[in-house]
C-alpha cells in the first residue's frame, strides 16, 4: 500500500518537473512565434527597400530601420570599446594584483553594480553625465550617442568584469609560476601568459556584455536624444542617435494594434532578436572552445 | 667551487617551521639531488633558491642563501633578475597554451635578449640544448599542448635555458613521465651539467643515484619540520651513509 503511494508520488513529481521544464521552452517558442506573427506581415505591406531605407518617419509611411540598426550598433560598439579595456583591466586587478582583503570587498561590490536598475542609471546619465558632455565637449546637446555609450559601458562593466575574472581564475597557477620562474615580471606574466590563456573566456565576457548593452532600453532612451539619424560621420558621437530598443519602447504605446506601424515595430523586434541571438551564439561557441581545449590544469 | 651556499636557513609557513637550520654548499656545474620522504620540505627548500616562495602569502625565511657569494634575500635584491639566473622546471610539465616557438621565445622576448640576436637562432639552440629540436623542427607553430608529456617537459627545459640561466632547479621533473621519457631527461641532465649547475628534487632514489654527483637527504622530525640530515658525494651517501636515518631510508627500511 505504502509502496504504491510512494511510486505515485515519484511519478507525479517527475511529471510536474517535466511539464515545468517543457513549458519554459514552450513559452520561449511561443514568444518567438508571436513576434513573427505580429512582425512578418509588414514585409508584405511595405516593400523591403522601404524597410532598409535611411528614414524612419512612420507617420509618413517611411519605415527605414537602417538608422535604428546602426544606432544600436554604434552605441553598443562605442560602449564596448570603452568597457573592454576598463573591464579587463579591472578583472586583472581584482584577480591578479589586489591583496586578498581588497578582493573580498571588490567582488561583491561589482556584483551589486550589476543590480542597479537601468532607469536609475538613465536618470544619473540624464542629470549628471549629459550636462557635462555638453559643457566639457561642447556638443550642442548633452543627449548624445557618446552619453549613451558611457552609460551602457557602465552597465556592461559588471558582467564583463565578473566573467573575465572567472576566466582568469581558471588559468592554472602553474602558468604563472612558469612565467615568473624564467625571470618575467608579474606584469609580463599577466600580459603575455595569463590573459592570452584566458582569451576565450574574455571573448565570452565581452559578448555577454554586448548582449546586455544592445538589449538595454530605458537608460539608452533617457540619454541618447532619440533622433533617428544615420550615425555615419565622426561627429555622430556627439549627436543624438536612436536605437532599436528605444524606438520600440517609445512608439509602442501610441500605435493602433494591427497597423503597419505596429507591425514595423515588431519587425524591429525580430531584427533585435536575430542580432542578440548571434551575439549569444558567438559567446556560447567561445565557451565551448574553452572547454574543448581546457588542456592541462 | 660552490655556486650556492645556504647558511642557517629556517623557513616558516605562517608560524609553522617548515625547514629548520639547513646548511649546504651546492657545487658549480654538478648535479645535486635532494631526496627524502614526502613533506620533508625538499621542494620548499628548492623554491627558496630562486625565491619562488615569495609568491605564497605568509611565508618567512631567516638565514642566508648566497649565490656567488651574494645573499639573494638581502634587501634591494632584484628578484626578477635572480629568477633569470636561477631557472626552474616544475613537477608537471607546464608549457604555455601557445606554439612551441612562442614558448621558447617567451623568455628572450620579455628579457629583451632578442635585440641584436636572431630569435629563431636562440629558439633553435635552446631546443637543441633540450634534445627536442629534431622532433619539433618541422612544425614550430604547433600547439605546445599537443606534444607528449615527455616532450612538454623537455620544452619547459628549453624554455628555461633560452634565457641563459646559471642554475636550473628541477622539482621532481620526471614524476609525471614514463620510464623512457624519464631516461631521456636524465641523459639531458648529464649533458646540461657541463654548462649549468643543477639542483633536482626527486622521489626516485635510483634516479638520484644515477644522475647526481652530490646528494642531500632531508628528514622530517616529530614536529613535522624538515631538516637536512646528511649531505655529501652521492657515492658516499648511497654506499656509506653516516646517519642511521639515511641508511634506513635508502635501503628501503621505511617503505
Amino acid at each position: 500500500m505504502h509502496d504504491t503511494r510512494g511510486r505515485w508520488m515519484e511519478f507525479a513529481i517527475e511529471a510536474l518537473i517535466r511539464v515545468l521544464g517543457i513549458s519554459t521552452i514552450g513559452i520561449v517558442l511561443l514568444i518567438f512565434a508571436f513576434l513573427l506573427r505580429e512582425g512578418l506581415p509588414v514585409f508584405f505591406q511595405v516593400p523591403l527597400t522601404n524597410f532598409l531605407d535611411v528614414r524612419w518617419y512612420p507617420t509618413f509611411g517611411m519605415f527605414g530601420a537602417l538608422p535604428l540598426l546602426l544606432g544600436s550598433a554604434f552605441v553598443t560598439f562605442t560602449a564596448i570599446a570603452i568597457a573592454l579595456p576598463l573591464g579587463v583591466a579591472t578583472a586583472v586587478f581584482v584577480r591578479e594584483v589586489a591583496p586578498n582583503w581588497a578582493r573580498e570587498i571588490l567582488k561583491p561590490l561589482i556584483e551589486v553594480l550589476a543590480g542597479i536598475p537601468s532607469v536609475v542609471l538613465g536618470f544619473f546619465g540624464m542629470t549628471f553625465i549629459a550636462p557635462r558632455v555638453r559643457e566639457i565637449l561642447g556638443a550642442p546637446t548633452g543627449l548624445t550617442a557618446f552619453t549613451g555609450a558611457l552609460v551602457l559601458a557602465y552597465m556592461s562593466l559588471p558582467t564583463i568584469i565578473s566573467v573575465a575574472e572567472d576566466a582568469l581564475d581558471a588559468v592554472p597557477k602553474s602558468y604563472r609560476d612558469a612565467g615568473l620562474a624564467i625571470g618575467a615580471t608579474q606584469w609580463q606574466t599577466i600580459w603575455r601568459v595569463v590573459v592570452p590563456a584566458a582569451r576565450s573566456g574574455i571573448v565570452t565576457a565581452v559578448m555577454l556584455g554586448m548582449g546586455r548593452a544592445i538589449g538595454e532600453t530605458m537608460a539608452v532612451m533617457m540619454v541618447t536624444g532619440n533622433a533617428a539619424r544615420m550615425p555615419l560621420t565622426l561627429d555622430s558621437f556627439f549627436r543624438p542617435v536612436r536605437t532599436m530598443t528605444a524606438t520600440i519602447a517609445a512608439e509602442m504605446g501610441e500605435v493602433a494594434k494591427g497597423s503597419v506601424h505596429y507591425r514595423a515595430l515588431f519587425a524591429i523586434g525580430i531584427l533585435l532578436f536575430v542580432v542578440t541571438f548571434f551575439i549569444n551564439l558567438t559567446a556560447a561557441r567561445a565557451i565551448f572552445t574553452k572547454r574543448r581545449r581546457g588542456g592541462l590544469r | 667551487m660552490s655556486k650556492i651556499s645556504v647558511k642557517g636557513l629556517h623557513f616558516y609557513y605562517g608560524n609553522f617551521l617548515a625547514l629548520s637550520n639547513v646548511n649546504v654548499e651546492i657545487q658549480e656545474r654538478h648535479i645535486t639531488a635532494l631526496i627524502g620522504p614526502s613533506g620533508c620540505g625538499k621542494s620548499t627548500f628548492l623554491r627558496c633558491l630562486n625565491r619562488m616562495n615569495d609568491t605564497i602569502p605568509g611565508t618567512r625565511l631567516t638565514g642566508q642563501v648566497l649565490l656567488d657569494g651574494k645573499d639573494i634575500y638581502a634587501p634591494g635584491t632584484d628578484v626578477v633578475a635572480l629568477r633569470q639566473r636561477v631557472g626552474m622546471v616544475f613537477q608537471r610539465p607546464n608549457p604555455f597554451p601557445q606554439s612551441v616557438f612562442d614558448n621558447v621565445a617567451f623568455g628572450p622576448r620579455v628579457l629583451g635578449l632578442d635585440k641584436g640576436n636572431n630569435l629563431h637562432d636562440i629558439v633553435e639552440e635552446s631546443l637543441r640544448g633540450a634534445d627536442l629540436w629534431d622532433e619539433v623542427k618541422d612544425n614550430l607553430a604547433q600547439d605546445a599542448l599537443s606534444l607528449s608529456l615527455g616532450q612538454q617537459q623537455r620544452l619547459c627545459i628549453a624554455r628555461v635555458i633560452a634565457v641563459k640561466p646559471e642554475v636550473i632547479l628541477m622539482d621532481e621533473p620526471c614524476s609525471a613521465l614514463d620510464p623512457i621519457a624519464t631516461l631521456r631527461i636524465e641523459e639531458l641532465m648529464r649533458r646540461l651539467k657541463e654548462q649549468y649547475t643543477i639542483v633536482i628534487v626527486t622521489h626516485n632514489m635510483q634516479q638520484a643515484a644515477r644522475v647526481s654527483d652530490y646528494t642531500g637527504f632531508f628528514w622530517v622530525d616529530e614536529r613535522r619540520s624538515g631538516m637536512l640530515v646528511e649531505y655529501g658525494l652521492t657515492t658516499q651517501i648511497f654506499t656509506n651513509p653516516r646517519d642511521k636515518r639515511t641508511e634506513d631510508y635508502i635501503t628501503g627500511r621505511f617503505g
